[in-house]
């Protein structure tokens, strides 16, 4: 006998065997299988689990002559620091500020562009468009950011340019605070529309073409049966890639901010990431930074777990494994 | 064809609005990067004196040559190859294996093992917990920072996991009666019948290695072992110019080569290979969100 035909007529004899004297044969039977988990679940445990022990951090007046082991505990001293801190609230302001403003824009855009691309019967131009719309999401953000900050240059940016030529006063988009949000809304919008159509766009292909058939009897025209029949069909899709949106409030694209602030624009550009880098990394206060990238954490956890467990009743789908 | 006989006035603005939405968009994406090509293979000096629109103005390749002649530059572009390569085999290895393994149904503590993996995908220790971390496993200023923790991806595993699950069980089970070993199983037959989803996560790995930045930037001082991208951002954010004789030739000659157009062709230098890779992928791609997004 081999190990795989083995393997699975284990559970048959289990019951046969003590529970534990069965547990050990199944491993002794897979242990090529198990071989294969180890280099994965060694370096997640390594990379993934051992940085939690860390977290001790907030907890200790860190130093990294004692490590996490030898500090000295001080309680929630640095949770009090920083919840007594305004320039926590600034950050935190902006992080939720970004995130409700990309909610209210840049969720709505994908969906547009798909309901678009379905009702184009060029599959060529469809393709090619797609092709295009992909791209900026395969760009990095050093690389996006260089973009932007060309394009909007103050003097030959080619925005200014236009500006200019329409007679008005050159603007420092990237220099003044008010612009910095809108910037990046467009900016998130462009870079991630195309790769966020192609979700709505399977669950469109999804509905019963019986539906549509039936509603051009009925001389729907092709707006009615976007209202009608697209809209509702691909409903469930909406609600629960919305919901887990909500579920990543707390968490505004680090890569994002990082690449497009500079130093004129940072009151209203520094978000909770960007603060944990500059307090912790740049200034080197760790045990706070980790309390506040703790409690960022945490409260993430709980409201995409809180989001799914509703996504899961709207959609009636398993999101979790 | 009873559609199109149909169609009244509001249907052909309605399509003609879709067209134009989708034509726009496509322009609005595009643009940036001919702006910046016309830019980058523009005469410096006159670059920076009247407007590109949609042509170079005086071209030249002076730009390029420069990039190409700085040492930094050359030596950030082998470190990204290298990383880019490296890490996607090493992910693809270890990660495709897990999955193998994770694919079978009756696998000893399958669910603990799955929620050992999800749960990473939910949290994460932060910044400065991970960068203790590295500096206790003398990973900074190491080139290992770039592969070892990123070279398992649950959610690319979840990904594989699905695919081979949807191999048939028989076939595997037939060529283990024929005294294959797993390893053989899986290199000889797995492996060949799921090359699109291979392609697919071949992809997102090695994108993700080209555009990482920020490892290069928290972990690494040492300035030969910068990646790109890294590179890039310090130019970009003016930490770092570039070298010293790259700056005197620029002066002295016919100012041609400016630091604008340098850094111009830099982005991109740095843009062309994902620019060759991903529009051939993006049949298996699609799908791959797709399981992706419904299994994750």
């Amino acid at each position: 006998m081999n190990e795989l035909a083995r393997g699975v007529s284990a559970p048959a004899t289990k019951k046969a065997i003590s529970r534990r004297a069965g547990l050990w044969k199944r491993i002794k039977l897979q242990r090529t299988w198990l071989l294969f988990l180890l280099p994965a679940f060694c370096l997640v445990l390594l990379f993934n689990y051992i940085p939690m022990v860390g977290l001790v951090m907030a907890f200790q007046n860190y130093r990294a002559n004692l490590g996490w082991f030898g500090s000295e505990f001080v309680g929630f001293t640095h949770f009090r620091a920083f919840l007594t801190d305004p320039e926590f609230y600034q950050v935190l302001g902006n992080t939720l500020k970004i995130s409700i403003l990309l909610l209210v824009f840049a969720f709505p855009a994908p969906i547009l562009l798909a309901l678009c691309l379905d009702n184009i019967r060029n599959e060529k131009f469809k393709k090619v468009t797609q092709t295009i719309s992909y791209l900026p999401h395969f760009i990095s953000w050093v690389v996006m950011a260089g973009l932007v900050y060309r394009i909007l240059d103050v003097d030959t940016g080619i925005i200014n340019v236009i500006v200019r030529a329409l007679g008005g006063d050159p603007i420092p988009f990237m220099r003044s605070p008010e612009m910095f949000v809108p910037i990046v809304v467009v900016v998130d919008v462009l870079k991630e529309v195309g790769w966020n159509s192609i979700i709505f766009l399977a669950a469109i292909t999804n509905i019963d073409p019986s539906l549509y058939d039936a509603a051009t009897v009925d001389g729907a025209g092709k707006l009615k049966t976007i209202r009608y029949i697209t809209l509702p069909g691909i409903g469930p899709t909406i609600g629960t890639m919305l919901i887990l949106r909500v579920g990543s409030m707390m968490n505004v694209n680090f890569d994002m901010i990082f690449n497009l602030r500079n130093p004129m624009v940072n009151n209203v550009a520094n978000v909770l990431g960007t603060f944990v880098y500059e307090k912790g990394i740049l200034r080197g206060q760790f045990p706070y930074a980790t309390a506040v990238g703790l409690v960022q954490g945490l409260v993430s956890v709980f409201l995409v777990f809180f989001s799914m467990r509703v996504a899961n009743k709207v959609s009636g789908e398993s999101y979790i494994v | 064809m009873a559609v199109a006989i149909r169609q009244t006035k509001t249907e052909k603005a309605a399509t003609g609005v879709f067209y134009l939405f989708i034509i726009g968009l496509c322009i609005i994406t595009l643009y940036p990067f001919i702006y910046v090509f016309c830019y980058s293979i523009s005469d410096g000096a006159a670059a920076a004196a009247t407007v590109i629109t949609v042509y170079p103005v005086g071209p030249t390749l002076e730009n390029y040559t420069a990039v190409f002649n700085d040492k930094n530059l050359v030596n950030a572009f082998i470190v990204s190859v290298s990383r880019t390569v490296l890490g996607t085999l090493c992910t693809l290895f270890v990660t495709m294996l897990a999955a193998y393994a994770l694919s079978k149904p009756n696998l000893v503590a399958k669910k603990f093992i799955m929620w050992f993996f999800m749960i990473t995908m939910y949290f994460n220790a932060g910044m400065l917990p991970n960068f203790v971390l590295m500096t206790k496993l003398n990973l900074l200023n190491n080139f290992l920072v770039y592969l070892l923790p990123v070279m398992f991806s649950t959610y690319y595993m979840i990904i594989f996991k699905s695919f081979f699950e949807q191999i048939p069980s028989s076939l595997l089970e037939s060529a283990v009666l024929d005294g294959a070993s797993e390893f053989v199983v899986f290199t000889q037959i797995v492996i060949p019948s799921s090359t699109a989803v291979i392609a697919t996560i071949a992809l997102f790995a090695g994108v993700w290695q080209w555009n990482a930045y920020f490892d290069g930037i928290l972990y690494v001082s040492e300035p030969s072992l910068q990646p790109l991208q890294t590179l890039m951002y310090r130019i970009l954010q003016g930490e770092q110019a570039f070298s010293l004789s790259q700056i005197a030739a620029a002066e002295q000659g016919a100012r041609r080569v400016t630091s604008e157009g340098i850094k111009m062709s830099m982005l991109i230098v740095s843009t062309v290979p994902i620019l060759c890779v991903y529009p051939f992928l993006q049949k298996y791609f699609v799908k791959g969100i797709m399981l992706g997004a419904v299994k994750g």
